[in-house]
């Protein structure tokens, strides 16, 4: 067409100014109106009745991570529920919070939608509509914009899901804590049971390449990887950096089979990882050991029956429930009797586990005051949690000081905790 | 200057390439067939856009949906009803162009002679309502057909064939598309109406038909794209924003308008994301892409295949 075509002089320029205007407005468009549940103003900090303490959970609940986000926000209904009714959450067996005279609790939820500017809008909205406490935000730039109102605001924040290290290690927030692991936690859990895991099964694992994703969560997981494997001696063959914007991961895969490491690790999100296995197929490799570190590729049911027979012997590091519990076989009969789908979504744990530490503060402080659950949260021990991790106690950074993120195994297109042994729920096969 | 270059690595990936050209390194082989096959897909995204603002002058930023659409179509009726991706291509192709047709009618003629910002803001806004429509009814996560059609091996490089029909179906739509514009009489006046509106008006050509017709094919192509990448690659209700980023720089990298344009400017792209992607650090490749970009956009901002450009 253009061959025979004439555009008038502007077309080019009104094309391009177009483009650039659409691509302001497409940005602008991501900050409209977040579906957030929050219902009006009762005054930060303070309860929407007397007997009711607002917890508020701050996730995606639209947007490309709503799957996770939505399980995430029911496993705080979920842990409200056990709690209100008693029985079910060790400490907490009349229903409600014994120290506030059973006062039950209640979750005021709030979409982010996934995007960094709604985290501290959502967060903002939950306090004034009287959350106490707050949980969320699963990405990591959004819990940061989150993180910084709730400093400001002077509410504990417990961030269930965001491993980005900056978080907490930048910042000096006094009202923030992290439940699950950052990505230093991850990556070396990842880099001392991997080699362990494979090196007791008489496998080889002296050299490993990284596809890590290229943001702050996979530079800073892929940062700890390259000291923490060779501490463990594993040499780096590779690491290669993909966009999240690539159609395919053929060059990584190319890169994959050209170096043939022991191991590959694969740092990422579902899509990726699905992509991933398309692409060392089309270059007719697949590694000894493929491998995940914080990913949902071979935790995730939905993703490891996308992929298919590929992903099968698989391992991947990642947080869980801790499965040997009767506790955990509740929570899974209860969340699908509750919400009508079954609970497959890994990150409901520390969903979980972080509203049952903020309880348990509320607990011990006595009070609904967010300072006096502040400091608590400074000191508290929580032993009794249904997540796989020793006693959940906060660093004076906020870490917990036994974040775990133990390794599983896809087998028979099953996620399975393989190690350590205490949470495993199955043997590694090789 | 040379030596502090060399000293901070930034040669290292040349001295790579150099050294891979000079052994004959058969990776070379195997990241040009990547690279053609990720191009033939990028042209093939980018047909659709180039049709409808060569023909109508509209940047249709719907086109991303639209291609979603087509891949979530083909994936939906090849899961649920067994049957074969490659016949539910043509699904996608009739699903998209009576929707094409049907928002051309509803949405862009009522706009099409008001100031850009309408249109770019309704095309913007269909977009937004096909992904929420799709998240609503097939949820955020990946889906894919997983499906696994081999490879074939030429002098030790893999083919995915997956990749390889998708190719073929690019250039033979390609080629389809030029025969209907050059061979028949609705080509005809479709190139009319590129040419000139009012002239088009004047020799008797219904042009808003024709602009139905031209919004209807392009999100047909659009359908087409989707239906053959499902083929190989996951799905989620946000896949389009990829292509169509990648699709806007290809269009006006190749010329606005300009089929041999898209197919050449999708090729360019594959190539240099393919093997900047294996020798440049992290996604610097990006830059390469983006930077080559503006530079065209000063040296021919016409574009490789775009017409020069005249006052009505």
């Amino acid at each position: 067409m253009a061959s025979d075509s004439n555009f008038t002089e502007t077309s080019r320029r009104r094309f391009i100014a177009t483009v650039g205007a659409g691509s302001l407005v497409g940005l602008a468009g991501c900050a409209g109106g977040g579906d957030n549940s929050t219902n009006g103003s009762n005054g930060g900090g303070s309860s929407s009745s007397s007997d009711e303490i607002v917890i508020g959970a701050n996730h995606p609940l639209s947007g490309d991570l709503s799957r996770a986000g939505s399980a995430m926000a029911r496993a705080v209904e979920l842990a409200v529920t056990h709690i209100n009714q008693g029985g079910v959450v060790p400490g907490f067996d009349d229903g409600g919070i014994p120290s506030l005279d059973g006062a039950t609790l209640t979750v005021e939820r709030g979409d982010n939608e996934g995007t960094q500017e709604l985290g501290g809008e959502v967060e903002q909205q939950l306090i004034e509509a009287g959350a106490v406490a707050i949980t969320g935000c699963y990405s990591s730039p959004v819990t940061l914009s989150a993180a910084q109102i709730a400093e400001r605001e002077q509410v504990p924040h417990l961030i269930d899901v965001s491993v980005a290290n900056r978080i907490l290690q930048e910042n000096q927030l006094e009202y923030v804590y992290r439940v699950s692991p950052n990505a230093t936690g991850f990556a070396q859990n990842y880099a001392e049971f991997m080699p362990e895991v494979a090196r007791s099964n008489d496998q080889t694992m002296d050299t490993a390449g990284i596809v890590y994703l290229d943001t702050a969560f996979g530079q800073s997981i892929n940062e700890t990887l390259q000291s923490a494997l060779p501490d463990n001696d594993v040499e780096i063959a590779f690491a290669d950096a993909y966009s999240a914007d690539q159609s395919n991961l053929d060059t990584e895969a190319t890169r994959a089979r050209e170096n043939d490491p022991d191991a590959i690790v694969f740092v990422g999100y579902g899509n990726g990882g699905i992509m991933l296995a398309n692409s060392l197929q089309n270059v007719d490799y697949r590694p000894s050991l493929l491998t995940g570190c914080s990913t949902p590729t071979f935790t995730s049911e939905q993703v490891i029956s996308e992929i298919g027979e590929f992903v099968e012997g698989g391992f991947g590091n990642n947080y869980d429930f801790d499965h040997t519990l009767d506790w955990t076989e509740t929570i899974f009969t209860d969340y699908e009797e509750e919400f009508g789908d079954p609970l497959q979504v890994i990150h409901t744990s520390m969903s979980y586990a972080s509203t049952i530490v903020i309880a348990n503060a509320i607990e011990e402080a006595g009070s609904t005051d967010p300072g006096d659950i502040q400091s608590a949260l400074q000191n508290i021990t929580v032993e009794d949690h249904p997540a796989a991790m020793g006693p959940i106690t906060f660093q004076d950074d906020g870490e917990n000081e036994n974040g775990l993120a133990p390794m599983h195994q896809v087998q028979d297109q099953e996620a399975n905790v393989v190690f350590p042994e205490e949470y495993a729920q199955t043997s590694p096969q090789f | 200057m040379l030596h502090l270059a060399v000293q901070s690595g930034v040669l290292e990936p040349l001295r790579e390439l150099f050294g891979d050209l000079i052994g004959l390194n058969p990776v070379l082989l195997q990241l040009l067939v990547f690279g053609l096959l990720l191009g033939g897909i990028y042209a093939l995204a980018a047909l659709g856009l180039t049709m409808i603002f060569g023909v109508m002058d509209i940047v249709n930023f719907a086109h991303g949906s639209f291609l979603v659409l087509g891949m979530f179509s083909s994936w939906w009726v090849s899961s649920t009803f067994g049957v074969s991706p490659f016949l539910t291509i043509i699904v996608s192709v009739v699903l998209l162009f009576v929707l094409g047709v049907a928002l051309s009618v509803l949405t862009i003629e009522p706009i099409i002679e008001k100031p850009e910002e309408n249109q770019f803001i309704v095309t913007l806004g269909i977009s937004f309502i096909i992904i929420a429509l799709l998240e609503i009814a097939f949820g955020a996560d990946s889906r894919s057909l997983g499906i696994q059609l081999g490879n074939y091996q030429v002098l030790g490089a893999s083919i995915p064939r997956a990749q390889l029909y998708a190719l073929v179906i690019a250039l033979l739509s390609i080629v389809a598309c030029w025969a209907f514009l050059y061979y028949t009489k609705l080509g005809r006046a479709l190139r009319a109406t590129a040419d000139n509106r009012d002239a088009a008006w004047y020799m008797g050509i219904n042009v808003p038909r024709i602009d139905h017709l031209t919004f209807g094919l392009g999100a047909a192509l659009a359908g087409l794209g989707g239906g053959a990448i499902v083929l190989f690659s996951p799905v989620d209700p946000f896949a389009g924003e990829t292509y169509l980023v990648k699709a806007f720089v290809i269009v006006v990298l190749g010329g606005l308008g300009s089929f041999p344009g898209a197919l050449v400017g999708g090729l360019v792209i594959g190539l240099i994301e393919v093997y900047g992607s294996y020798y440049l650090p992290g996604t610097v490749y990006e830059i390469v892409i983006f930077g080559m970009f503006v530079v065209l956009l000063y040296v021919k901002p016409t574009g490789l295949f775009g017409a020069e450009e005249v006052s009505r």
